[in-house]
């Protein structure tokens, strides 16, 4: 008897608290697609303006910006995961929180350090960059993400994961082996334009990322 | 490769998450196994069938119509 009314008082008390966490969720939710709408229009605002160098001021806002986004994405994160049957993650899902996070923080580092540079962050822009912020952003990808990936695989992806990673990267590598002397023998034929090698490198990470996509989510 | 995982689990009231967690592997990966797109390696097999306190062979079916 004693049991059933702790449980009705539990239970009143946990519907206020319910709702505020719905509440909570819903804020940040709204925040987080508010931040990275502010983002967009900060980027394409600058780019319409004759892009070039960032001044300080828009750089800081951005930073400030995505840092918002970011703490109303954890936030989210939080929220969700207090409403799942599983009020903690798994200490593999742990990781892969946190590995997703950190990558997410180095591209928008990254992301900042080319606005800084004068140049839009998009792998297909080939515009000259100052040699000093070259060397930086060859060192931002070049170190972290080669560990953060090797910790990615040996530590976050389970089995199910690296058998979809491993289809991937072979259709990718043959996407790249068989593709590159097709396009390379339509160019001598005068039939392409010459083979680019950012248009190749896009292809095996699509290649790569449709096959690991389908093999894990299906 | 057919197996009982889905039916196991129910039995035991888990979700595929729950399960997951247990194994220590991504839902994604319970739900292939379970609908037959993913045969786990040996090691899962073995971790799986100690969770169920069965035998592998009562759990997955080769289809070679020893599986029981």
């Amino acid at each position: 008897m004693m049991g059933t009314a702790m449980a009705i008082d539990e239970d009143v008390r946990s519907g206020p608290r319910t709702l505020g966490r719905i509440a909570l969720l819903v804020a940040s939710l709204i925040g987080a697609l508010c931040a990275c709408s502010m983002i967009a229009g900060i980027i394409v605002g600058h780019a319409e303006k004759g892009g070039g160098a960032m001044s300080t001021t828009l750089i800081a806002l951005l930073a400030g910006v995505s840092l918002f986004a970011a703490l109303c994405i954890y936030v989210s994160y939080r929220g969700l995961r207090s409403m799942s049957p599983l009020k903690e993650a798994a200490p593999r899902d742990r990781r892969n929180v946190v590995t997703l996070a950190v990558a997410g923080a180095l591209g928008g580092v990254i992301a900042i350090v080319m606005l800084m540079a004068g140049t839009s962050p998009s792998i297909f822009n080939d515009d000259p960059i100052p040699a000093g912020y070259a060397i930086a952003l060859a060192l931002l990808i070049g170190v972290p993400a080669p560990l953060i990936s090797i910790y990615w695989h040996l530590r976050v992806a389970d089995e199910q994961e690296a058998a979809a990673y491993n289809k991937g990267a072979l259709l990718a590598i043959y996407a790249y082996w068989i593709g590159a002397p097709v396009w390379w023998l339509l160019w001598r034929g005068g039939l392409l334009p010459a083979p680019d090698g950012i248009a190749i490198y896009f292809c095996t990470i699509v290649a790569a990322g449709v096959v690991w996509l389908w093999l894990k989510y299906r | 490769m057919e197996n009982r995982l889905k039916v196991l689990r129910a039995e035991r009231n888990w979700s595929q998450a729950e399960l997951a967690a247990r194994l220590d592997v991504s839902r994604q990966a319970v739900n292939a196994i379970e609908t037959g797109k993913y045969d786990p390696s040996l090691p899962l097999a073995f971790k799986l069938a100690r969770l169920f306190d069965m035998r592998i062979e009562e759990i997955f079916d080769d289809g070679d119509g020893h599986g029981d």
